[in-house]
């Protein structure tokens, strides 16, 4: 570790006490490495002697409670969250009720949205594949067709035969395209399902980081005390 | 040493070091750590707590392009040093008192 991460990790664990506070005694500490510095000691000295940023904190926080007072800890514990005050103010209004209805309801629409275009491109490959079949059953039908024409007229059935190899042609394609297109729709469908369901373990861990999250936050510091 | 005795001794002894010049951090870290066993993470809050009991005061200096920190004694300093000396004489005979004690235990 050098001098520029253990200021990073120091200031890291200060971010929970006021400005000025935390200002100060980046400050001491600065001057102090200065000092020491100047005095001829070198970097990794200093930082074995000053010791881990994390006990200088908690230490400090320990006894600043001698002239901070107990209840200036709390009011830090507010002030770290002041989303929780958003969120318990937005709870006594009735705004809250109705944000989370429209919220809900957006969502389950995007989430119907996207199942039934799923479900409907699965289907139109199913009919494309279907007609596919078509195709080529018709081809083949017409093929005899153009034999039986070829009794009466040779040149209109060499014109139907040639027709009904196009349509057997067009009805492969169109078998194979869906043979290879209907596993992609159905894995769309997969993925978006799997999506959906993320979606929804993220939204509900926001939540719980939120509320409980915070209430163990709260709980560690009374541990401090 | 006992953690409260050592807070109490430590902060009479920053007073005592900056009764006659002020004086700044690092350099009462040095003063101190000859007399008593003292690391920069106990010596900060001392600091703190003297300076919010308005027996010191602080300043910053320029040296060398950085801003210092110094602490000065306050006349209420001042006060607590007088008292803790008057005290002295009392601490020896309380000292003498479980030395003797130990002593005659021991035997």
């Amino acid at each position: 570790m050098d001098k520029e991460q253990w200021f990073l990790k120091l200031e890291n664990h200060l971010q929970c006490l006021k400005q000025k506070e935390r200002q100060d005694l980046l400050q001491h500490y600065t001057e102090s490495f200065n000092d020491r510095l100047e005095s001829g000691q070198d970097e990794q000295q200093i930082i074995k002697e000053l010791g881990d940023p994390e006990s200088i904190v908690d230490k400090y926080k320990n006894e600043r409670i001698d002239w901070a007072g107990i209840n200036s800890i709390f009011v830090q514990a507010h002030r770290q969250q002041p989303v929780l005050f958003v969120i318990l103010f937005l709870f006594a209004s009735p705004i809250l009720i109705s944000l989370l209805l429209v919220f809900f309801s957006v969502i389950f629409t995007v989430v119907m949205a996207v199942v039934c275009v799923s479900f409907t491109l699965i289907i139109l490959f199913f009919v494309i594949d279907i007609s596919g079949f078509a195709f080529v059953f018709g081809g083949f039908v017409s093929i005899v067709f153009s034999i039986i024409t070829m009794t009466e007229s040779v040149g209109a059935g060499f014109a139907l035969l040639g027709a009904s190899i196009v349509l057997i042609g067009i009805g492969v394609i169109l078998i194979v395209a869906c043979k290879t297109t209907i596993p992609f729709s159905i894995k769309f469908a997969k993925m978006s399902v799997v999506r959906i369901e993320n979606l929804i373990i993220f939204i509900k861990n926001k939540f719980i980081n939120l509320f409980y999250g915070s209430k163990m936050k709260g709980a560690k510091k009374n541990e401090n005390i | 040493m006992d953690i409260q005795l050592k807070k109490g001794l430590l902060e009479i002894c920053v007073l005592a070091s900056l009764s006659s010049e002020q004086s700044y951090g690092y350099k009462i870290m040095t003063e101190l750590s000859s007399i008593l066993e003292i690391s920069e993470s106990t010596l900060y809050p001392i600091l703190k707590r003297l300076e919010h009991a308005c027996l010191l005061s602080t300043k910053q200096i320029v040296h060398n392009g950085r801003l210092r920190k110094y602490y000065q004694i306050t006349n209420q300093g001042k006060q607590k040093l007088i008292d803790y000396g008057k005290d002295i004489e009392n601490l020896h005979k309380v000292t003498q008192f479980v030395k003797d004690k130990l002593y005659t235990g021991n035997q």
